[in-house]
């Protein structure tokens, strides 16, 4: 640091005595430093005006204003002058007065030639640590502006930053997700177990390589505080059950049980944000396949608290895996950190999971944490608050056709047959359940012979004693009747389990754990086979019912009436929709729709009506039709009328209204697109219940 | 017109394509005889009607600038403003001409 030290050179001395300025003048002299003299502080105020000095050695008792008044005054227009006060024996002033009122120092006369100077040069030294640091703080003040800017800048640079990793983001998954949306269309294609092999793989690395990225992406969200939580409505149980499905494959030649629990206060639907809370579980779930073995994998869902609207939420995930040291419960929630060093290379993942999942926790106003003893198994635990949704849809229609229906259910796992006999009892189902496979011939054949034979046997694949497969061979090797009552297996492994099901003699194959809607539809689709008659095959064999082939049956079955007058949007829409897998009839003009509809009300699923035609237009024509259900006796059930869909092309403000109001449903845009079709059947086929 | 991406875009084969643009040739030109005579009646409910037609069917085929024109014209006669109505139909009969020269060309 360069100092151009100024020190003390030059020195005004002030007092009413000739002798005493003339002594201490001759003092300076000697010393070395230049001076000059005022005989009262008047005359030495004058100077000032003209003159710089550095020091003023002064006297107290002065005619006209005193030393010290004089100090005072002069600290108003040169802040930074320095002052010694000469005092005599008998002083008007203590040190304390002389010191408070701004003096450096002071010096009793009479002095000598030593004491001023060592004081002299103590002032000097004061002065010049002053100057540093008044040099200091200018360039800390410079600095600390500096600082500001690039602070600024920083977090200018930040945004940038996030922005592009959210672009980045983007741009890297929109070519993965054509990776893999075109590897799952190519695994439906005909290919060898080679090809069928390979192109797994490359599903599997994409898909891994796409999880990567998303958590990647949310940790630097979660970094930049940016992740905000949806609040929207969703069903917890459709959610846990779907997660329960995709973490299925997972386990794949593991003897390992997925169950999945939802309290019985848990309701349809909730407000929240599911894409997050799903996120949570896939996670919880994902890591207790990957540190499970064999036993099983439990998540259950509670809800804990209910206030005011707002609901607290607890989930457990519970394995029998190799579990947590103690002293790695707390570590594995912070970031790249894993139970085990070597975990990432055996078992996979970023290391953020878990960092991911407690930040989401905690924008729930929850928490994530985990209760272990090593090689015991593992259980997390994952709590928030979600509210209440005002619309409690609690649509638990009774299906009909399956009441009163006697179905006979088969498992060692005392949590699998009393989750399967809650939902089967909820449908009217009579239940009778077994927890061992000997005994489940003897059980049909009783019933036979008492005349009540079961109308369904659902049994589970892997038991200790006789296998799913065995049992489903001896009943299909037995006499008839016994030998034809439908045949469901449910299972944990998924991977060719529906061929071997197959071969043993099922009608139906479901994953577990058990979906409730796939559940009901499985069973109503196996019983109307039943009654229907025939359900083999081309080769007189078997043709065995998956949760997929399920929907897909239904998917094909759905049919359409097309009302639409323009050629050109006939076609287009005709051409997309048989390409997609559904049935078409088309109605040139909404009185042909009519006519067509009112003929065979059964034969359609779906009504897209345009709304301008000739003749008769949309509006005119759903009215009709609602008249006519009217008339029939089932258009006041919104459940059972077809559902009418508006196509508007760039709507004028108040079409929709009014086609709500004429009795449509819903409405799409024209053109109408393939997943805006899907997103329609789903809401109104596939998610309308068993009836 | 570039046929292969307008196709692609829809999700179609390029001969499925043309087989739709071939009705559009055909319905449009029905549309655009409707709107003349519409407009040497000053109809303008004529006009809302042939001018949505086409709207909708071209907007569908992808074909953007056509269907802006129609969609113009509709929007006008909605409001029975029928200025600059003769320059529009010039522009839209332009717009459309080479859709209906690609059959000429093609057909023997």
């Amino acid at each position: 640091m360069t100092t151009h030290s100024t020190g003390i050179k030059r020195v005004l001395v002030v007092d009413d005595e000739e002798m005493i300025r003339a002594t201490t003048m001759a003092f300076l002299e000697k010393i070395g430093l230049a001076y000059n003299e005022a005989q009262n502080g008047k005359e030495a105020m004058d100077m000032l005006q003209n003159e710089h000095y550095d020091l003023i050695l002064s006297d107290v008792s002065m005619p006209g204003i005193d030393g010290i008044q004089m100090m005072e005054e002069i600290k108003e227009t040169h802040p930074d002058m320095a002052f010694m006060i000469m005092t005599g024996y008998t002083a008007d002033y203590t040190y304390a007065d002389i010191i408070s009122a701004g003096a450096s120092d002071y010096i009793t006369k009479p002095f000598d030639m030593k004491e001023l100077k060592a004081k002299i040069e103590r002032i000097a030294r004061e002065k010049q640590i002053l100057e540093e640091l008044r040099e200091t703080n200018d360039q800390l003040e410079i600095a600390i502006e500096r600082a500001n800017q690039m602070a600024v800048q920083a977090e200018l640079a930040s945004l940038a930053k996030s922005e592009f990793l959210a672009n980045m983001s983007h741009e890297i998954r929109t070519p993965l997700n054509g990776v893999i949306g075109f590897t799952d269309m190519l695994l439906e294609t005909k290919l060898t177990e080679e090809q069928i092999d390979y192109t797994s793989t490359i599903k599997r690395s994409g898909e891994s390589l796409l999880s990567l990225i998303n958590d990647i992406l949310d940790f630097s969200k979660i970094e930049a505080g940016q992740m905000d939580l949806e609040n929207i409505d969703f069903d917890p149980e459709i959610l846990c059950h779907d997660v329960c499905d995709l973490i299925r494959p997972k386990i794949q030649g593991k003897p390992i049980e997925i169950l999945c629990r939802i309290g019985n206060e848990v309701p349809a639907q909730i407000k929240g944000d599911p894409h997050r809370f799903r996120q949570v579980l896939v996670n919880l779930m994902g890591n207790a396949s990957k540190f499970t073995e064999s036993g099983e994998i439990e998540m259950a869902l509670d809800m804990t608290e209910e206030k005011g609207g707002s609901l607290d939420f607890h989930v457990s995930v519970r394995d029998t895996g190799i579990g947590i040291p103690k002293a790695k419960l707390a570590t594995i929630f912070e970031p790249f950190q894993q139970a085990d060093g070597s975990t990432t290379r055996r078992y996979g993942g970023t290391g953020l999971g878990l960092t991911i999942c407690k930040k989401i926790a905690e924008l729930m106003e929850g928490d994530v944490w985990a209760e272990s003893e090593h090689g015991e198994g593992t259980c997390f635990h994952f709590t928030g608050n979600v509210q209440e949704s005002p619309e409690k849809t609690a649509r638990r229609i009774l299906p009909r056709t399956l009441k009163g229906k006697k179905i006979l259910i088969v498992d060692d796992n005392q949590t699998n047959l009393g989750i399967l006999r809650y939902l089967l009892e909820s449908l009217g189902i009579r239940v009778h359940d077994l927890a061992n496979g000997k005994e489940v011939l003897p059980t049909l054949k009783q019933a036979v012979t008492a005349d009540d034979p079961f109308h369904l046997a659902i049994l589970d694949i892997r038991m200790p004693d006789m296998s799913g497969y065995d049992i489903a061979r001896l009943v299909r090797q037995s006499a008839s009747p016994l030998s034809e009552v439908p045949l469901l297996a449910f299972s944990s492994s998924v991977v060719r389990a529906a061929k071997k099901c197959q071969d043993a003699g099922f009608d139906g194959f479901l994953p577990k754990p058990i979906r409730r809607q796939k559940l009901f539809k499985m069973i109503e689709s196996l019983l109307s086979a039943k009654n229907g008659g025939d359900r083999t095959g081309a080769a007189g064999e078997r043709q065995i019912v998956t949760q997929y082939s399920v929907r897909e049956e239904m998917k094909r079955s759905v049919s359409f009436l097309l009302a639409e007058d323009n050629p050109v949007n006939q076609k287009l829409a005709t051409m997309m929709l048989r390409k997609a897998g559904y049935q078409v009839e088309v109605a040139n003009n909404g009185k042909e729709a009519v006519n067509k509809y009112t003929a065979d009300p059964e034969a359609f699923h779906f009504i897209f009506m345009d709304v301008q035609m000739p003749e008769m237009d949309g509006i005119e024509a759903t009215q009709a039709i609602r008249k006519a259900e009217n008339k029939r006796g089932n258009g006041a059930n919104p459940e059972a009328r077809i559902p009418i869909i508006a196509m508007t092309a760039n709507a004028m403000a108040g079409d929709r209204e009014k086609c709500l109001e004429a009795g449509m449903d819903d409405y799409v845009s024209k053109p109408i697109k393939r997943e805006l079709v899907f997103q329609m059947i789903d809401k109104y086929v596939f998610n309308k219940e068993v009836s | 017109m570039n046929i292969n991406e307008l196709a692609e875009n829809l999700g179609l084969e390029p001969d499925e394509y043309l087989e739709i643009l071939e009705l559009l040739a055909d319905s449009g030109k029905a549309d655009i005889a409707s709107l003349e005579e519409a407009i040497a009646a000053n109809d303008a409910e004529g006009v809302v009607r042939a001018a949505h037609s086409l709207k909708g069917a071209s907007a569908n085929l992808g074909l953007t600038e056509l269907s802006e024109t129609a969609k113009d014209m509709e929007f006008k006669a909605r409001e029975q403003d029928f200025n600059g109505i003769a320059e529009k139909m010039r522009v839209l009969k332009a717009k459309f001409a080479p859709v209906v020269e690609l059959f000429h060309t093609s057909s023997p």
